[in-house]
């Protein structure tokens, strides 16, 4: 009888999220099905009120990109892709719609080439999304320590000496996964990108609405953004052009 | 005959007399009040031979043509005394140009050595009316005309321009007409003066047409023989030289009769058509033109005139890659071929084809004018709401003196999306390598498992539980190992007790077999020891039961630096113990010999240890 109290409190606890996560995977498998009727538009709205309960998921941000694809509003689905991307940096669905999504926009901008060590970094940091990211670097840490361990009460001198090397291995993989990993977390907390939607946006040279306009974009273009002024932010295309945007004419992602 | 030879002596005997008793006369005949822009005529008289005319410079009115040289002598014979007179006149054709009072010029003229000036006249010019001055120099050149032929002054050609003064670029009108009242035979050898300066379009006129033309009262047969306008190219002050030609003129000539039988058909006087080549020249023309000035606008091309424009767009509301139509309409007058596309600042969404370019422009005797009409087709590219700023352009009105820029109103354009299929079908600026890859392809479909669900910037790095993991697993690892160390203390402490109790232990059980001796139990007697030398040798050598074993005991006290002689034996007793216990010896000093055997070998090794 002991026993039993606590396991109710916490029982108590978990019933509401089990039974909210229930009721969001009904939501999804609903807009799924509204999607299937071609019925974009309830889809859309279902996957928004995920949204709006404070839950998200890579497929969620995918399906909502394809619905809004669907309804050819090309700007809405590029930040959805976009976000499913940063959750799930590799996967091949979401890469193939944001690249088709991003041939139907006017802009055709050259990114500049990056150098080759960034480049490299870039590409692995995609390899796996924060979450895997976590798993990897807690897992290779784990066996550090268990190295470590091993290092301090074996009492034979080759296994001493293979377990220091094993654990010098395993130290600098963890502290490299460690890296990726607050990256990957920091990519997904910082929204440091945007994606355009004003149909047409004079980019200016200052944070003025009557400074010259040094040049266009359109909706559907991805910016950085790295600076920002009351109203104005600075925003850095692929190619490397700088200008001053309003905040009304793009969305974070 | 004779009369002629009359008329000869009396001229010799009398001229000397009679003439310069008379004086010289110098007179000029005009009329007193002329019209503004008519024309007249002012003649010079001198009523003596002439040995050189100083020709007037007509500075306040225009010269037409002239001067026309006539003379005539008279003589009179009044009661039996016969005078005689010489008269010559140079008339001008000139025309009044503008109102006041003018002096006349003086004419100068060298009569056998002397020279003499003519008299004063003044005219006045009077605002145009019509009517009644023109009777006053109608007179007046009526009275001029000469009796006979004079080719000079009855044939002329005039170059007239429709303004003295003007602008750089505005346009001057310059006809060249010849005038007649006797029949011309022929046109030859046209001598155009040069333009230097000007910028020179020559007016269609057709075929010569013949017109009539009153002048001065007088009607002239009138051919145009060219017509231009020019444009000034230069400012300062401009000269279009004269203008010449040979005209071969059939005139009626009188001649006396040759013989009778003219005589009884023609009379004493015959008259016939002669051709005669006449030289004529027009006036030189001297214009002021004006430099352009200062201030000029930027989008100022060089046009001179007046023009209205008129800008205009067939839709202000549109899709995109609809194409759209921007009409730009210059119309005036002045000269519009000099006129260029007006520049226009499209948004950089507009694809912007070259204009279409159309112009009307006659070059009619009143100038130049016409229009000019820029068409452009403009495809917006996007979506948006777009502003073509205000057309400009900049002209330079002559009439004002001033610059003046026309502007036409901003056009805004609300571009609406386009449809899909003219996104990627028409659209060929968007169309890359990637795009053709993927025409005609969809997305891929919707991720219908269950997924899952994790609230918004949920991060798994740095989270909670990673943090806690991240300092918590060194913490384990760390209490893992001084369990472990702590542990193999203890057990090290254990073996150094058992260690120090095996003699102990030993000697005792040494005792107990003594015991066993001496009840002479054989089997149980070999047991103890051998279970005594294992003991002794566990505890000692700190080797759990499990691999006690002779061959881990040789190496364990090989390991310690046991002498091997010790080892060897240990071997042999406890070897010989085992044999003893299945095969029982009947010989007692056999185990008194192995008790004393095992008590040596331990206080040998203990020996051996120290």
């Amino acid at each position: 009888m002991k026993n039993i109290k606590p396991l109710v409190l916490i029982l108590l606890f978990f019933v509401p999220m089990i039974l909210l996560a229930d009721g969001a995977k009904t939501l999804f498998q609903k807009a799924n099905d509204s999607y299937e009727k071609q019925d974009y538009d309830s889809s859309i709205s279902i996957l928004d009120s995920l949204l709006g309960m404070g839950l998200e998921s890579s497929d969620l941000y995918y399906n909502l990109g394809n619905a809004w694809f669907k309804k050819n509003e090309i700007p809405k689905a590029i930040l959805n892709y976009e976000k499913a991307k940063i959750l799930e940096p590799n996967n091949d669905d979401i890469n193939y719609n944001l690249a088709l999504a991003n041939t139907m926009i006017a802009d055709k901008i050259e990114p500049i080439p990056e150098f080759f060590i960034k480049k490299w970094w870039n590409t692995s940091l995609r390899y796996f999304n924060e979450a895997q990211w976590t798993i990897i670097n807690i897992f290779s840490y784990s066996i550090l320590l268990i190295f470590v361990i091993v290092f301090f009460i074996t009492q034979s001198k080759s296994t001493k000496q293979n377990t220091f090397y094993l654990g010098i291995v395993f130290l600098i993989i963890s502290i490299t996964t460690g890296f990726y990993g607050f990256q990957s977390s920091k990519i997904k907390k910082m929204h440091k990108t945007a994606i355009i939607f004003t149909p047409t946006v004079n980019v200016k040279s200052s944070p003025n609405e009557n400074a010259n306009t040094i040049f266009v974009i359109h909706q559907g273009t991805k910016v950085q953004l790295v600076d920002k002024l009351k109203n104005w932010r600075r925003i850095k295309l692929a190619n490397g052009s700088l200008g001053w945007i309003s905040v009304d004419d793009f969305e974070k992602i | 005959m004779k009369i002629k030879n009359y008329i000869l002596i009396g001229l010799l005997m009398l001229g000397s007399t009679s003439l310069w008793a008379q004086g010289v006369k110098f007179t000029v005949e005009a009329p007193t009040m002329v019209e503004e822009g008519s024309q007249f005529r002012i003649t010079y008289r001198i009523n003596a031979d002439v040995e050189k005319f100083h020709e007037p410079e007509f500075t306040e009115i225009e010269l037409l043509g002239g001067p026309s040289q006539s003379s005539s002598y008279s003589t009179q014979i009044i009661n039996g005394r016969a005078s005689q007179s010489i008269e010559r006149s140079y008339s001008y054709f000139v025309r009044a140009t503008k109102k006041g009072v003018f002096v006349v010029p003086k004419a100068g003229a060298t009569v056998n050595g002397k020279k003499y000036v003519s008299s004063k006249w003044t005219v006045s010019v009077v605002e145009s009316k019509g009517g009644s001055y023109k009777k006053a120099s109608d007179k007046a050149i009526a009275s001029n005309n000469p009796k006979e032929f004079k080719p000079k002054g009855r044939v002329f050609v005039r170059t007239k321009v429709s303004k003295r003064s003007a602008y750089i670029g505005e346009p001057i009108i310059l006809v060249q007409k010849l005038y007649s009242k006797e029949r011309i035979a022929n046109i030859t050898d046209m001598k155009e003066p040069s333009y230097t300066g000007f910028w020179k379009e020559s007016i269609d006129i057709g075929d010569l047409q013949l017109t009539k033309e009153k002048l001065n009262g007088e009607t002239y047969h009138v051919v145009v023989l060219q017509k231009y306008i020019l444009f000034p190219q230069k400012s300062g002050k401009l000269n279009i030289g004269s203008f010449g030609l040979d005209v071969i003129v059939q005139i009626i000539k009188t001649r006396n009769a040759r013989d009778q039988m003219e005589q009884m058909m023609y009379g004493n006087k015959v008259r016939y058509y002669a051709n005669e080549t006449l030289k004529l020249k027009s006036a030189t023309i001297k214009l002021k033109i004006k430099a352009l000035p200062a201030g000029k606008p930027t989008n100022f091309t060089g046009l001179v005139g007046s023009f209205t424009m008129v800008a205009s767009v067939d839709k202000t509301e549109l899709q995109a890659n609809d194409a759209f139509n921007l009409r730009i309409k210059i119309k005036g007058k002045g000269n519009i071929s000099l006129l260029e596309a007006p520049k226009l600042n499209f948004p950089p969404d507009f694809e912007v084809y070259d204009p279409k370019v159309s112009q009307k422009s006659s070059t009619s005797p009143s100038g130049m004018s016409g229009s000019k009409t820029f068409e452009y087709l403009i495809i917006p590219r996007n979506e948006g709401d777009f502003s073509i700023p205000s057309v400009k352009f900049s002209f330079f009105n002559p009439r004002t003196g001033k610059y003046q820029t026309l502007s036409s109103d901003i056009f805004y354009i609300k571009v609406g999306k386009g449809n899909a299929e003219n996104i990627t079908g028409v659209n060929s600026s968007n169309v890359n390598r990637d795009e053709i890859k993927y025409l005609g392809k969809d997305i891929h479909y919707i991720k219908t498992s269950n997924t899952k669900l994790k609230p918004i910037g949920d991060t798994s790095f740095n989270s909670l539980g990673h943090f806690l993991y991240l300092l918590l697993a060194p913490l384990m690892a760390l209490a893992i190992i001084i369990f472990y160390k702590k542990n193999n203390t203890k057990r090290s402490n254990k073996s150094l007790m058992r260690n120090k109790k095996a003699t102990k232990i030993a000697h005792k059980r040494l005792k107990n077999a003594k015991k066993l001796l001496s009840s002479n139990d054989q089997e149980a007697f070999y047991k103890e020891i051998s279970d005594v030398l294992w003991g002794y040798l566990g505890d000692k050598f700190n080797i759990s039961l499990s691999e006690l074993s002779i061959e881990s005991t040789q190496e364990r006290l090989n390991g310690k630096g046991v002498d091997p002689s010790i080892i060897i034996e240990i071997t042999s007793i406890l070897n010989s113990c085992e044999y003893a216990c299945y095969a029982p010896d009947t010989q007692s000093n056999g185990m008194e010999h192995t008790y004393d055997l095992a008590l040596n070998i331990i206080s040998k090794i203990e020996k051996s240890l120290k």
